[in-house]
């Protein structure tokens, strides 16, 4: 599982790496996101939501914050990367 | 390389002024959120507010009330004024903007500071965040309407932004001049361009910062042909850049909702989804992989470049032609909607997007096909919504205007419009009365990829 450590990076930038990185993953796969940024944790949940990917945990712990997302294929369409 | 190197510095500037420009590109809150925090808000308060006279309407767009001889004047964290109306921009800070219970009391404690010596209706209200714990605001253009009813109709708009390029210096032109469009785009897509007045609302963390921010609304006022209010600005230090605009028309305003017929016309002033291009070039400075997927999808760099620049180019022009193009197609005041010389319906493509097309096919109750969604570059959209960059690329600030009219008048219109140097097209036709059913190809996927604004159309194909 891919797991991007942006704990040293100020908000809103964990938030366009973990997004940026979703569009790599095939669906099914998953990748835990920690951010030391609780305004950032929080997008990554809402970011999750409105694209409708599967946020598999979401937990605080020793000051840092921890996403794991699960790709899923968005309803009605494909969501891929372009490479 | 040179270009991250001059993007991160420019961040890191706005950064200073304690204004985060990525903040933007990933659609991070700047306005306080309507439906969790200010209706609520507002719902908790109103009878408060009633047994103190004051009345406030939740809407978005500009109030609108019948030409009276106005005087105006700003008040700042409460004061004396006698007044009937106002137009608020209240500015809070991050904890306040997340609680209705604490946005409303913020809203009481302003409006019972008010004397506005008797009843008092806030027609347009504007709310926004800051990042500084001290920088709550409210900023109260009060107006006093006094003598007898003239026939005509008189707009007021507030409006603010943050910002939109962090290339471009925080005292750049280019963002007072997409500020004060973006706040005259509510009167010009009504058709209103007449006695056009001008109070710009700056903050600034320096003196000589806000003077030249000054004096950019002073040269942009003139350029348009409008008149500059000065007035008494709020001093917390904050960057804000916005105005309250007022104008005037002497004819009937496009809200004939009930006069929207099967067959008319839908006509776009001018591509939208102008935010695009600007944060997908955020986006990639931040994210080399990412630059690296779009060169590979065959966008270069300086092709985003020029999508940007257009997008600028588009968003700092203000909609005046337009303006004076739809007064010319409809009826003088107190006079009736004629189909076959007046535009029935418009409005502005905002942030919502192609959305807009779903509010006002709701307002006239008809079915509306669209077959046609132009955006700057289509590619660049795409290629935003696949890496989701934006959820809603058809999304705009100070953008194109949407007019439904019968075929004729389109026709006029779009014409006009051409002469003056404007690209308007076609996007789609009234199918006639039904519930508001606004169908499109399933080419939208490529647009839009924020379900909740999916689910509003009937995506076919």
């Amino acid at each position: 599982m891919k797991v991007l450590d942006l704990t040293n990076e100020e908000c809103p930038i964990p938030f366009m790496r973990a997004m940026a990185q979703l569009t790599k993953l095939k669906a099914g796969e998953e990748m835990t996101v920690i951010t030391s940024d609780q305004k950032c944790y929080d997008m990554l949940l809402e970011g999750a939501k409105t694209l409708e990917q599967q946020v598999l945990e979401a937990k605080k712990e020793d000051g840092k914050y921890y996403v794991v997302i699960r790709k899923v294929e968005a309803r009605g369409r494909k969501l891929t990367s372009t490479c | 390389m040179r270009e991250l190197d001059d993007f991160l510095k420019g961040v890191e500037e706005y950064k200073k002024l304690g204004v985060n420009p990525l903040s933007l590109a990933t659609g991070c809150a700047v306005k306080v959120d309507l439906v969790d925090v200010v209706y609520p808000a507002i719902s908790s308060v109103r009878d408060r507010l009633r047994e103190i006279g004051v009345e406030i309407w939740p809407r978005e767009d500009a109030d609108v009330f019948v030409t009276r001889k106005l005087s105006v004047k700003r008040l700042i964290d409460g004061g004396s004024f006698r007044a009937q109306r106002a137009v608020s921009l209240v500015q809070v800070n991050q904890r306040t903007a997340s609680d209705p219970k604490l946005f409303g009391d913020f809203l009481y404690h302003v409006y019972s500071s008010v004397r506005a010596g008797g009843k008092l209706v806030v027609g347009k209200g504007h709310s926004i965040v800051t990042a500084k714990p001290q920088g709550e605001v409210a900023i109260l253009d009060m107006m006093r309407l006094e003598g007898s009813p003239e026939k005509s109709y008189t707009l007021a708009n507030n409006d603010t932004i943050q910002i939109i390029d962090p290339a471009e210096p925080p005292d750049s032109k280019l963002h007072t001049k997409v500020a004060l469009s973006n706040s005259l785009n509510d009167l010009f897509v009504k058709g209103v361009w007449q006695n056009i007045r001008v109070i710009p609302v700056v903050d600034s963390p320096s003196p000589e910062l806000r003077q030249r921010i000054e004096t950019n609304f002073q040269e942009f006022s003139g350029e348009i042909g409008a008149e500059l209010i000065p007035e008494v600005q709020p001093e917390k230090g904050t960057f804000m850049v916005g105005a309250t605009v007022i104008g005037e028309t002497d004819h009937e305003l496009p809200s004939f909702y009930g006069e929207v017929r099967e067959g008319m016309q839908v006509l776009v002033t001018r591509p939208m989804g102008e935010l695009t291009p600007i944060n997908l070039y955020m986006w990639v400075m931040i994210n080399p992989e990412m630059l690296e997927d779009m060169e590979k999808a065959g966008i270069d760099l300086s092709r985003l470049k020029r999508a940007k620049a257009e997008a600028l180019r588009l968003m700092a022009k203000p909609n005046l032609d337009v303006a004076k193009v739809l007064y010319d197609h409809l009826p003088e005041f107190g006079k009736s909607f004629d189909p076959s010389v007046h535009v029935a319906m418009t409005t502005d493509v905002s942030g919502p997007g192609l959305m807009v097309v779903k509010e006002f096919a709701e307002r006239a109750g008809v079915n509306v096909e669209i077959h046609e969604v132009p955006v700057i570059d289509h590619e660049i959209c795409k290629f935003a919504t696949e890496n989701f960059v934006i959820p809603n690329s058809t999304a705009s600030t100070n953008g194109a205007t949407v007019i439904f009219a019968e075929k004729r008048v389109i026709d006029d219109v779009a014409q006009e419009l051409r002469r003056l140097g404007h690209s308007p097209q076609v996007i789609g036709e009234v199918k006639g009365r039904g519930a508001s059913k606004v169908r499109v190809s399933r080419k939208v996927y490529e647009l839009i990829h924020r379900t909740s604004i999916l689910n509003q159309f009937e995506v076919v194909g």
